[in-house]
């Protein structure tokens, strides 16, 4: 614990330290970091972490992301710095609040369909009351308070698929008929593929939310591949994704806009391709031990905050902060396979497939766009982008993995 | 068989596997743009980085050899409304602009520094020691797709007060630049005055040039203007040399000892090359001359004799230790000066019934020893060669930056030392095509360029070429007796090189060799 939050101390200092006097400041900026220090402290012992309650790796990992989150907040947009704080502290109590009242993650698994039902009503709502961000129909507002549910949404999907796939059960594996040549897939799996098509295209279409349509699917095909362990669903997934991006590419503007940009953003670089050859320059004019924090000039970047963090951060931390980061995403991601692996039953297999996947394909997703190795998403940076549903819903994600391999080790 | 045997830890491990290989290659894509792109994305001429940097620096000045300032700061007023607006810090204007001082013809040496229209001249050149930078930081795009290692960016850039960049003392003595400026006037083409022991560029002119600090309303109009403003002419102007080119063809003849002082040639006023019929100026028959009253006289024909008897192969050489064909180390850019190649063995004696190739080598010959055809030379690498005969056979590496000082302190943090160049032909060689070319200045074509009770080596030089009346050329040095500058003219279509070049020499050197006295 104290391994993670001296960085962020440290960090939070330096960039006090060099923020030049006529930049806006923010009342209290040098307070930040204390108090998220203490807020991490009153977590890891309210959610017991000190008896082995939280799990042990991936904590202070999140603590120290979300920690960098508000550094990278407090330097880039300092006006919003208290805002990521309180997020931030919302999420850890949520953390500390699964783990107290969530005795039995089993629990979740009783209400499969109620999360099925939310997910679709949330997105239902979202799509017919919605407000437009960015070009992306995303966003619930009630008054000045609005959130993302999708954010949401992807957890709920997740519990969802999950108890689904552990209560078809291995019966479903046993081969069945044949239909024409091909052999024909259970209807058990039809169900959720469809579903699932259908909620990431009307994500597609309807929100205009490209990085989300894709997440939902990836994870989807990882939790089915776990559940069914048949190749041949996730070669069929995999073409109907293929399939999914050529004709969205041909009918969908902002589709096209993004792939055209991936190929050669330096064919529009004042318009079109601006964000992401920015995000290139401020890679290359880090080199690989950066600027140093708050010495680069990653705000010329639109959306920096935000999509954007990761090229920020390899500015000022250059190669080596940037491969760090990577690193802990891996590490992340890791641990979340391994409290899979140790779960006490399928569901909670599943269940933690299902959130590693998400925490995995979204720092995938992004910081590959970011690199222009893939093409541009809409999908934030687990714990380091700006934003209070992304965070939220990505402690929610860290509180029932945590859960998972509570219980995991106690069965053993 | 179908994979439903396998157990659901074997798939989450497979799974698992997937996400560590696109997690290693995104570690290995990110080391590829930070390693290899790296470079080209740092000095990208649109990453804004670039103009943030500079702005937060205190560019610095830079002066001339006497310390007079040639280019400054504007002082800007900071407007105290300055309100950050998000996301466009870099693209601020600052307002900080350049001021040039001096002689307006200095624009092509110390160039100009300009947000919309880029860097020229020493401004570009010692860009990073004006921001006071290490040299790698603001490497032109692409360059060096080498393994780039550390920051591209400066630190310390935001501190508190502006950081300053060092300043650039140059070798340029104004007033004799403007002497030059002057005695070009309003005709297209460059006078460079060198010191022939050190190297040093005293004074380069080259016209048309134009008003740095009116860079925003001249601009639309230099762009188009036809006769090149933006040239500096004195070392990227290419001009056949003419008879200037003698020097190089005479040095030649002494050094290899294949004309001896008193080996006579007859003119006739021309010469048959291969049914082609080259002239003396105006057609003059000069009779019977040696190589001193030849270069006097500049007598084609008994050059092309001359030429003729040293071969085409030694020719070359000799042009290529003087220079041609090969690259000038300079502070600023210099095109290479050309002399053409021969395809055998230079035509020595003029065999009948040769091939082609032995045909055209004979003719390529007699245009070069007479500095025509395809040769073609820099006013500044004519100056070198004047220096070089001026220095005891010693050409010295030119340079125009001879310091560069710490702002502020004044500290000398970098100073040039002189450099040989290259040694064309001997100290014994050196004198004798010394004394032919005081003798052209007192008795032959040069003589508008001598000066009362000082002795002026000089050569001129008429250069035909196709765009019109011929190349005026003067190349010289002087007092004879211990050389302290070398001066190269060239005008443009000028004509007569003894009429029109031979008196800006002499207006210039009168004013480098008479001011203290
Ligand atoms: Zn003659």
């Amino acid at each position: 614990m104290g391994f993670a939050l001296l960085p962020v101390i440290l960090g939070g200092t330096i960039v006090e330290l060099v923020s030049r006097p006529e930049e806006t400041r923010v009342p209290m900026g040098w307070a930040l970091w204390p108090l998220y220090a203490l807020s991490s402290f009153a977590a890891f012992y309210l959610g017991g972490g000190n008896k082995g309650r939280l799990e042990p790796v991936i904590f202070p990992v999140v603590v120290f992301l979300t920690g960098f989150g508000i550094i990278e907040t407090y330097r880039l947009r300092p006006d919003l710095a208290w805002r990521q704080f309180a997020w931030a502290v919302i999420g850890l109590a949520l953390l500390v609040l699964a783990s107290i009242l969530l005795g039995d993650y089993g629990d979740l698994q009783r209400y499969e369909y109620l999360w099925g039902v939310l997910s679709v009503a949330l997105l239902a709502l979202t799509i017919a009351f919605g407000k437009s961000v960015g070009g992306a129909r995303a966003w619930l507002g009630f008054g000045r308070f609005s959130f993302e549910p999708s954010e949401f949404v992807k957890i709920f999907i997740i519990i969802f698929l999950a108890a689904y796939f552990s209560d078809a059960g291995t019966a479903l594996m046993v081969p069945t008929r044949r239909l024409w040549w091909i052999r024909a897939p259970e209807l058990a799996y039809v169900g959720p593929l469809i579903l699932m098509c259908g909620l990431s295209f009307s994500l597609l279409i309807l929100q205009k939310d490209l990085g989300a349509a894709f997440l939902f699917f990836g994870v989807f095909l990882a939790m089915l591949y776990v559940a069914s362990g048949r190749p041949s669903y996730i070669i069929f997934g995999l073409l109907l994704l293929i399939l999914g991006g050529v004709v969205s590419y041909h009918l969908f503007d902002h589709v096209r806009v993004r792939v055209d940009m991936w190929i050669n953003p330096w064919s529009d670089v004042d318009g079109r391709g601006y964000q992401i050859v920015q995000a290139l320059f401020a890679l290359g004019s880090g080199g690989i031990f950066g600027s140093g924090l708050g010495l680069g000039h990653p705000s010329v970047i639109p959306a920096v905050e935000t999509d954007f963090v990761f090229a920020s951060l390899c500015e000022e931390l250059g190669l080596a902060g940037g491969a760090a980061i990577i690193l802990l995403y891996l590490v992340l991601t890791y641990r979340g396979f391994k409290i899979a692996l140790g779960a006490r039953d399928e569901f909670g297999s599943l269940l933690a497939t299902g959130l590693a996947s998400l925490l995995g394909i979204q720092a995938l997703t992004i910081m590959g766009g970011v690199l222009k190795l893939v093409p541009l998403t809409g999908v934030t940076m687990p714990f380091l982008s700006y934003g209070g549903s992304s965070l939220i819903s990505n402690f929610l994600a860290t509180g029932l993995l945590s859960s998972v391999a509570r219980q995991g080790r106690a069965d053993a | 068989m179908y994979d439903t045997g396998t157990r659901i830890q074997t798939r989450i491990r497979r799974l698992f596997s997937v996400f560590m290989w696109a997690f290693i290659g995104l570690a290995i894509g990110l080391a590829y743009i930070v390693g290899w792109r790296g470079d080209y994305l740092a000095t990208h001429v649109r990453n804004p980085r670039q103009i943030a940097i500079e702005k937060s620096i205190e560019r610095g000045g830079i002066y001339a050899a006497n310390g007079e300032a040639l280019a400054g700061n504007r002082p800007f007023q900071k407007p105290h409304d300055v309100q950050r607006p998000h996301g466009d810090a870099a693209r601020r204007d600052e307002g900080s602009a350049r001021v040039y001082f001096g002689p307006t013809s200095l624009v092509h040496i110390v160039g100009y520094n300009h947000d919309r229209y880029g860097k020229t001249g020493v401004e570009l050149a010692f860009n990073h020691q004006l921001l006071g930078l290490p040299r790698g930081f603001l490497r032109t795009p692409g360059l060096i797709p080498g393994l780039g290692f550390g920051s591209r960016q400066p630190q310390g850039v935001k501190q508190r007060g502006k950081p300053r960049g060092n300043d650039i003392i140059l070798t340029i003595d104004p007033q004799l630049q403007a002497v030059a400026e002057a005695a070009l006037g309003h005709r297209n083409g460059a006078v460079v005055v060198l010191d022939p022991a050190t190297g040093a560029v005293l004074a380069s002119a080259s016209y048309p040039a134009f008003d740095a600090n009116r860079l925003d309303v001249v601009w639309p109009d230099i762009i188009q203007d036809p006769s090149s403003p933006f040239i500096n002419r004195a070392t990227s102007g290419l001009y056949p040399p003419g008879s200037v080119f003698k020097i190089i063809v005479a040095s030649a003849a002494i050094e290899t000892g294949l004309i001896g002082p008193n080996d006579i040639f007859v003119c006739s006023g021309s010469i048959d090359v291969n049914g082609r019929k080259i002239s003396c100026p105006g057609g003059r028959a000069h009779g019977r001359v040696n190589l001193a009253s030849a270069l006097a006289l500049s007598c084609n024909v008994a050059f092309i004799q001359v030429a003729r008897k040293i071969g085409g192969k030694t020719l070359s050489d000799f042009a290529r230790r003087f220079g041609f064909n090969r690259e000038i180390p300079f502070d600023l850019h210099v095109n290479e000066s050309r002399f053409p190649a021969f395809r055998g063995e230079g035509s020595a004696g003029g065999s009948a019934g040769a091939g082609d190739g032995a045909r055209d080598d004979e003719n390529l010959l007699a245009e070069a020893a007479i500095g025509q055809g395809t040769v073609l030379a820099t006013p500044l690498h004519m100056a070198m060669i004047a220096s070089a005969i001026a220095n005891r056979g010693v050409m010295m590496r030119p340079y125009v930056v001879s310091q560069v000082r710490r702002g502020g302190s004044g500290e000398t943090l970098w100073r040039y030392v002189p450099a040989r160049l290259a040694r064309p032909v001997s100290v014994s060689t050196a004198a004798k095509v010394k004394d032919l070319l005081v003798a052209a200045v007192e008795s032959g074509t040069g003589w508008r360029a001598g000066l009362d009770g000082m002795s002026v080596a000089g050569k001129t030089g008429t250069a035909q070429n196709p765009k019109g009346a011929p190349h005026a050329w003067f190349v010289g040095f002087a007092p004879a007796a211990n050389p302290r500058v070398a001066i190269s003219v060239i005008v443009e279509n000028g004509g007569a090189g003894g009429s029109v070049a031979a008196p800006i020499a002499r207006r210039v050197l009168d004013f480098a060799l008479r001011r203290e006295e």
